[in-house]
């Protein structure tokens, strides 16, 4: 019986992990510039 | 004092990558678990994750109170930034938690009362951020979500306590074993060293997101006091200007 | 109207998922019966789950069947399993078994490990008799 590697595993958690961070930091990121570009201040 | 006067802040996501990066070579290097293998390197992301999701729902239930007390709306924007940052990390608690399963379950989702009710607390909290877009009005929208917000909480010990209340295919607590932690010393430092990192992350992102939702009130009334393009000195509302 | 739609769409979403999850809270809070449950229960076809330790030296692994035995406060039951174990099946692990009970084994056709709180990196530290017992 095969059986995925278990570091093929950790990986993707990790992977998804670091991904979702890093697309939810720059979503603030790029709210933050749009709102201010809206106000009329340099941003 | 104008929007433009306020100052953007660099370092928290200096914070964030420094301590994304801790919790990485942390959990990369601590000995694996006799019986999981590998696999058990999924837990020092996956349990910092769901104690995030109790922490930001926690600091939203107290940012609501305090609102409903002191009607300042900087504890409105506390609460906002909190629960969407707790959506997340219970997304993410949720998703590490599958690809954890499948490989040591076998299957990559069960209805055990701990999985659907932290399901179900992710729903809630996404039906919190739904209804903060009910109204443009300020105080209706800051009364409406601080009670909801106050309310929602009692998830967070239903979720934590359902392993123990409830027979659950989820295995019951490891740290926080009522019989004591159930876990090497080597691991429990990392798993502490992890869950420090991933709160670190959470003040990080609290402070950027707690700015941008300033920024999107400041939006918001400026849309409603006047018509034509936005002038930076037109943009003042009571509760607006006391910054972040 | 605009702001309304934007509210009730994802509304009734919302609600309309919470109302599957807490049906399916209901039979969720007993995730599983134990041997001792299953043997009082009249045999039958109705689906049910059954959990406990997997016997050592209860296993014979055939071509599409696994047969052993799963203990929990020293009652067993024997367990036809039909299908690929998960992979980390092995004798003295706790497992979830799902299917039916004839009287004399239970029938399975989905197996799930259930694997318990230790994170041990040596196998002496690691308490194989932790959850020999779900009543203690």
């Amino acid at each position: 019986m095969e059986y995925a590697n278990e570091w093929n595993w950790v990986l993707l958690a990790y992977g998804v992990t670091y991904f979702a961070l890093v697309v939810y930091a720059s979503s603030i990121a790029l709210r933050i510039s749009r709102a201010r570009k809206r106000l009329g201040g340099p941003s | 004092m104008t929007s433009t006067q306020h100052r953007t802040t660099v370092w928290p996501w200096i914070v964030m990558a420094v301590a994304g990066l801790h919790t990485f070579v942390a959990s990369m290097t601590v000995s694996p678990d006799v019986v999981q293998g590998q696999l058990s390197r999924i837990m020092y992301v996956h349990v910092p994750a769901a104690w995030l999701a109790y922490l930001a729902f926690g600091v939203t239930m107290f940012a609501s109170a305090m609102y409903l007390w002191k009607k300042d709306f900087r504890w409105d924007r506390r609460a906002l930034a909190s629960a969407e940052i707790g959506v997340l990390f219970t997304a993410l608690a949720i998703g590490l938690g599958m690809i954890w399963a499948k490989p040591t379950w076998g299957v990559w989702w069960t209805w055990d009362a701990r999985l659907t009710l932290t399901s179900i607390m992710f729903f809630v909290y996404l039906g919190y951020l739904a209804l903060r877009r009910t109204t443009d009005n300020l105080d209706v929208r800051a009364a409406r979500s601080a009670i909801f917000g106050v309310l929602a909480v009692v998830q967070v010990p239903l979720v934590h306590f359902s392993v123990i209340w409830w027979r659950t295919l989820h295995q019951p607590p490891t740290l926080l074993n009522p019989e004591g932690p159930a876990m090497d010393t080597a691991m429990v430092i990392t798993l502490l060293i992890a869950v420090a990192s991933f709160t670190v992350i959470y003040v990080a992102m609290m402070f950027k997101r707690i700015e941008l939702a300033r920024l999107e009130d400041e939006v918001l009334v400026a849309d409603q006091t006047s018509s034509g393009p936005v002038a930076g000195q037109a943009v003042t509302a009571p509760g607006l200007t006391k910054g972040s | 109207m605009k702001r309304y739609a934007k509210f009730v769409i994802p509304a009734v979403a919302i609600v309309g998922v919470l109302v599957v999850l807490m049906v399916n809270l209901s039979s969720a809070l007993v995730y599983y019966n134990t041997p001792a449950e299953v043997q009082a229960r009249e045999p039958g076809q109705s689906r049910l789950r059954l959990a406990g330790q997997v016997v050592a030296g209860s296993v014979i692994e055939a071509d599409t069947t696994v047969v052993f035995s799963v203990q929990d406060c020293d009652i067993a039951v024997s367990v036809v399993h039909t299908g690929t174990p998960p992979q980390l099946f092995s004798e003295g692990i706790g497992v979830v078994v799902e299917g039916s009970w004839n009287g004399e084994e239970f029938v399975s056709d989905t197996m799930l490990v259930m694997h318990d709180e230790q994170y041990r990196a040596d196998a002496e530290d690691y308490d194989k008799d932790l959850h020999t017992c779900s009543e203690s």
